[in-house]
């Protein structure tokens, strides 16, 4: 575009702060209004005491991403259970907009959608970023974070006014940090209350308890001049890269633990069909939809693989993994140029290797614990059926076979017979190097 | 509604600055332009917008805004006119002569008859073509060129780095002898 004087001048006007905000609430009201019904469960009639709050609770729109659990390799390798075996715990993450949990359905991975959070200077940041711990016969329940900090969410319903001035009080005198919302003014209240946990604790399982991460307030630096969404979201990085170890004893004296690696970023949304958000664990292009949060990975849990195209990092937008106008597509395509090396994404065997009209010439690798991967509409293959092959193993050369209108790799990712998300199974280091392209 | 949610956001952290600007241009005055800008984009929730692309998307918001404006003035005929030191959020180039030529040239803009203006902001600030912008406003494009004629004429070099005219517009008609519809 050309430049000139008036879209120089024009470039310099911009929404004015606080704008988007606004709207964004008056959306949120008049959603409410017209479906107050299904949002009974949590009102949007916050009792705000500060604009912070208002911004953090509106800037930071939630999204829970569902990551698939590989089964918990330990448990199946070998042919002999483990001992313990009748009591396992996991993490769900926290939908606090719908009050749904989440089950974490990828790759041993949550991501915790940064929901109602609330910040001051006083009080340190309680990003909203809320999980749950679940399991059977859980006695006691261990948190640590090495970054940050953890806080306690618990919702109380059906206050009366006295009891919320009660909350109020005690959070004046330091205690538990409170946020109040309500059906109408004379209607029963009910209030999420907030308890800062420093970076570890031990507590008593409590099914019902969510848990947070909290940037204490000697850490939490709010520049009053940085838009507020900004602020939250570099607070909430402070935990990138953090680890956070959950312990827990059983009834019967055992212990388990798991640690997880937290990942922050604006998180690459997806719509479904039927107008449900979904989260990819990919960082999101500018002009894709996005939740800000933080992303959990159960490092015993997940399982990686490797990049299986030589020379392309691209994934291409233009059919991407999931249902897109009626037809679901089991895995994502990655354009390389024709006969571009194809590599085994990990250790396994060739359990097959054929062609059929719609995936041309395929193969599929057996990983072990009901994990398979497929590789579609490739030129050829020079590995056979039966051959066992290494992660980064060159198996075949990319081509245009089947319904395929160009040179391209159809990576697949199956556990137990079911398709998965493939971006899920990559780190961090790889999904950050992936570019996205649109097909025109 | 997540989702809605999330989707309002982006369209308005990607077309907001637009929709706002072109608000403003018309209407020269920041509460208005405000109010236009949030119907607008509730407006948008009400749209099967999810399956734009960009491009799609940022017409839309335009032309309602246009609309928005349209219905705005039929209820202030006469507004005052802000002139740009009164615009809270901009930034003055550090460098004064130039500050000048800047505030000279939003005030020349600013009175331009309506019509005029709202041609040159589309077609200086937001880069549309002319036949882009004929489709939005509902006009033949010849008239939005006129338009643009005119308004150059008033607005004699204030412009600036920009010599444009003929061979601009005639490269545009060869290329695309028919104006492609904003929706």
């Amino acid at each position: 575009m050309n430049e000139n004087n008036y879209r120089r001048l024009m470039q310099n006007i911009h929404t004015p702060a606080g704008l988007n905000d606004r709207v964004l609430f008056a959306a949120r009201r008049n959603t409410a209004q017209a479906e107050g019904k299904r949002l009974r469960k949590k009102n949007w009639r916050p009792v705000l005491r500060g604009a912070v709050c208002a911004a953090c609770a509106l800037a930071l729109v939630l999204g829970t991403v569902t990551l698939v659990p590989g089964r918990s390799g330990g448990e199946q390798t070998g042919g002999t259970p483990a001992v313990s075996l009748d009591y396992s715990f996991g993490l769900t993450a926290y939908a606090a907009e719908t009050g749904e949990t989440v089950r974490p359905n990828a790759n041993g991975g949550l991501a915790l959608d940064s929901g109602s959070g609330m910040a001051s200077e006083e009080i340190g940041h309680y990003t909203g970023c809320l999980f749950q711990v679940t399991g059977e016969g859980i006695e006691t329940v261990s948190l640590a974070v090495n970054r940050g900090g953890l806080y306690r969410s618990e919702t109380r319903t059906g206050l009366t006014t006295e009891e919320v001035r009660k909350l109020w009080q005690a959070e004046e005198a330091g205690g538990p940090v409170c946020n109040v919302y309500g059906e109408s003014e004379n209607a029963p209240m009910n209030a999420e209350v907030m308890t800062a946990l420093g970076s570890s604790t031990t507590e008593d399982f409590d099914p019902e308890v969510r848990y947070g991460f909290w940037v204490p307030p000697e850490e939490y630096e709010a520049d009053p001049d940085e838009d507020l969404r900004q602020a939250a979201w570099a607070s909430i990085d402070t935990f990138d890269g953090a680890r956070l170890t959950v312990k827990v004893t059983f009834a019967d004296g055992t212990e388990q633990s798991k640690t997880y690696t937290l990942f922050t970023g604006r998180l690459r949304a997806e719509y479904g069909e039927d107008g449900t958000l979904n989260m990819l664990p990919q960082l999101a292009g500018d002009q894709e939809p996005y939740v800000y949060g933080i992303y959990a990975i159960s490092e015993t849990d997940s399982r990686w693989f490797q990049w299986p195209v030589q020379d392309s990092r691209t994934v291409s937008l233009g059919n991407p993994y999931g249902t897109v106008n009626g037809s679901f597509h089991s895995g994502i395509d990655i354009p390389a140029q024709e006969g571009s090396v194809i590599l085994a994404a990990a250790d396994g065997t060739v359990t097959e290797v054929g062609f059929d009209a719609d995936r041309g010439n395929y193969l599929r690798l057996d990983h072990g614990d009901g994990l398979e991967t497929v590789y579609a509409h490739c030129r050829d293959f020079t590995v056979e059926e039966g051959s066992t092959v290494r992660a980064g193993e060159m198996i075949g050369a990319v081509g245009s076979t089947g319904m395929s209108t160009g040179p391209h790799l159809c990576f697949q990712v199956w556990q137990d017979g079911t398709a998965q998300n493939p971006v899920a199974y990559f780190d961090s280091e790889i999904r950050d190097t992936l570019t996205a392209e649109r097909e025109d | 509604m997540t989702e809605q949610e999330t989707f309002l956001r982006n369209a308005m952290e990607a077309h907001g600055d637009a929709v706002y600007r072109l608000a403003l241009c018309r209407l020269r005055n920041t509460a208005d332009a405000e109010d236009v800008y949030q119907d607008v984009f509730l407006r948008l929730l009400d749209q099967p917008a999810r399956d734009w692309d960009g491009e799609h998307l940022k017409a839309w918001l335009l032309r309602t805004a246009l609309n928005r404006c349209t219905d705005m003035h039929r209820f202030r005929l006469r507004q005052p006119v802000l002139s740009l030191d009164q615009l809270p959020a901009m930034a003055r180039p550090a460098d004064a002569a130039e500050g000048e030529q800047l505030a000279e040239l939003w005030d020349t803009v600013a009175h331009l008859p309506e019509k005029l203006r709202t041609v040159v902001h589309l077609y200086y600030a937001e880069g549309y073509r002319t036949e882009e912008i004929a489709a939005m406003l509902g006009v033949p494009a010849a008239t939005v060129r006129t338009r643009l004629r005119r308004a150059r004429v008033k607005l004699k070099d204030l412009l600036g780095g920009f010599d444009n005219e003929r061979e601009q517009l005639s490269q545009a008609d060869a290329k695309y002898p028919h104006p492609r519809r904003a929706e």
